[in-house]
């Protein structure tokens, strides 16, 4: 655990020296969620979205994908790209700190993200129609989505390290993830929208949903995820390879 | 506990049609500073991951400090320190933030990792710039760098490769003092890879030379240079013509001689003496102001070597 800490704390740091001072990082980083905050009021407004609803949650996790994919395809095709990874290998670390310190600071970086995102379209709100009914079901709504957050941000940290392991260069891993993204998100939706049938059962599915209690589908969502999560992780630690990673 | 450092058997690494190593054999003993020479592509590298357990090899095998480099890799990391081809240095972090994570790798306590790192960036000149990122450094002062973090953590074991490619020639003397010291007054056995012959001259107790992944000769550089056989002179003076040197080069102890910038060189059959070829040059005319005699440098047998090979 130590190891793992160890390498999550330099990957952050890393991260925040990504365009020179970690003043100057932190600025670049808040700008863009600090327009979304703006964007956000303005789509409140013209009642496009709200934010306790799940198109807001998709909402908080679709926006700094983009600023996450660049960080978890640094992990292992960065350090190759800069020539630190035969270093980082030969030292005494265990595979699995390294692996793991990776996927952390990544989840990590996404989760930060997904809570400040979540700080700023509060705030924004805020600004656009005033305090909420009931703090209570806000707060309720932020913790839940809080905790989705988690293996979401799980499950792109784990498909992102698979991505850059075997990544000669940050730009290919970006690019791999991205499709990766993009088939993701929009291969189950042909697939629904191609086929009748498919569509008859989701709708199906979906009338037999109503009658459960939200929270049973939440936590089977939840379990689903973090499924899929362990699954991503046992692979990437098949592939994780000291004698391949060097000569990749 | 072994007297071998490093012991290796019939080491072979084949990576797919290319045999990058065959058949390596070799030892180098507890706290002694050991050279692997060779050209570009030999197999010195391919042989440092192979001790760090970073490759498998095809066959034969390898330990390092008693450990199995296939069974106890870890154990083998956990006690050595690496400056492999590349730096691998995190330019946006600065020399003290990278010396800082490499000694929380090695669960270097915090009193202890900082008083070493101020000792080692001290000893290279580079205290007073710890806090820099090392983007905006010289390979130089980042090859520094690495050679600290290397040796960071007090290993028992020290691989090097070209360390002290991109130093100036002070940095270079007083990094092989350093590297002489600590072998010496710690036992820390150092292998060093290098293409600097006078580098491996001046600092190895034991040098191999490996050609496209065979090792062709191994010893001390004086046991290196007495057996390549090549004993040879060189007088300096004034009056050197040609009628002198066809008489040398008649002389049954003389295999060569030539003159080069004002001087002669006279390549020896082993044993000859030099006394009978004074008398003759002096017999001749010529004034001499100096007579040297030695044996070939370490670069001339590494040459020699080569050039076998190659035929």
């Amino acid at each position: 655990m130590r190891d793992v800490w160890t390498v999550l704390k330099k990957e952050l740091k890393e991260l925040l020296r990504l365009h020179g001072s970690s003043k100057r990082t932190l600025l670049l980083m808040l700008l863009p969620l600090c327009a979304v905050g703006a964007l956000f009021a303005t789509m409140w407004n013209k009642q496009l979205l709200e934010l306790e609803s799940p198109a807001g949650a998709v909402f908080c996790v679709v926006i700094p994908l983009g600023m996450v994919i660049a960080v978890i395809c640094d992990s292992f095709a960065g350090e190759r790209e800069r020539q630190t990874l035969e270093t980082l290998l030969a030292s005494r670390l265990p595979d699995r700190a390294i692996l793991f310190g990776k996927m952390g600071a990544a989840m990590a970086f996404g989760w930060i993200l997904t809570l400040l995102i979540m700080i700023f379209m509060r705030l924004a709100a805020l600004v656009a129609k005033g305090p909420p009914e009931s703090w209570g079901r806000v707060l309720g709504w932020h913790g839940g989505a809080l905790v989705f957050a988690f293996p979401i941000w799980g499950l792109w940290a784990s498909l992102g390290v698979l991505v850059s392991l075997r990544s000669p260069t940050v730009k290919r891993a970006q690019q791999m993830l991205s499709i990766s993204f993009l088939v993701v998100c929009f291969l189950p939706a042909i697939i629904v929208g191609g086929s009748r049938t498919m569509q008859r059962r989701l709708g199906g599915a979906a009338r037999a949903a109503e009658g459960v209690n939200p929270m049973t589908v939440a936590l089977v969502a939840l379990a689903i995820l973090l499924l899929v999560d362990v699954v991503l992780i046992l692979i990437a630690m098949a592939r994780f390879k000291r004698s391949k990673l060097i000569l990749d | 506990m072994s007297d071998a450092a490093v012991r290796i058997e019939g080491l072979t690494m084949d990576f797919g049609k290319v045999r990058a190593l065959e058949d390596l054999s070799l030892e180098v003993a507890r706290g002694s500073v050991f050279g692997f020479l060779g050209p570009n592509g030999a197999g010195k590298t391919t042989t440092i991951r192979l001790l760090l357990g970073l490759l498998e090899p095809t066959r034969g095998k390898a330990e390092v400090l008693g450990f199995d480099t296939r069974e106890k890799a870890h154990e083998i990391r956990c006690r050595s320190g690496a400056l492999l081809e590349h730096a691998g240095l995190y330019e946006r972090l600065s020399a003290e933030e990278n010396l800082e994570y490499y000694g929380e790798i090695h669960r270097m306590p915090t009193a202890k990792r900082r008083e070493r790192i101020e000792e080692l960036l001290t000893s290279v000149g580079l205290w007073e710039r710890r806090r820099e990122p090392l983007k905006k450094w010289s390979r130089g002062m980042r090859q520094k760098v690495a050679v600290a973090r290397a040796l960071l953590h007090r290993p028992e074991m020290v691989f090097l490769d070209e360390p002290t490619a991109g130093f100036d020639p002070s940095s270079s003397a007083a990094l092989r003092d350093d590297l002489a010291s600590l072998a010496s007054r710690e036992g820390v056995t150092v292998f060093l890879c290098t293409h600097n012959l006078f580098e491996a001259e001046r600092l190895c107790d034991v040098v191999g030379v490996i050609r496209r992944g065979k090792l062709v000769a191994v010893g001390s550089p004086d046991e290196l240079r007495a057996g390549s056989g090549d004993e040879r002179a060189e007088v300096i003076g004034q009056g050197f013509g040609e009628k002198m040197l066809r008489m040398l080069r008649e002389r049954a102890e003389v295999r060569s001689a030539e003159i080069t910038n004002g001087r002669v060189t006279i390549e020896l059959e082993e044993k000859a003496k030099m006394a009978p070829l004074v008398s003759l040059m002096v017999q001749e005319g010529v004034e001499i102001e100096e007579v040297r005699r030695g044996r070939a440098s370490l670069e001339e047998v590494f040459l020699k070597l080569m050039e076998e090979e190659k035929r």
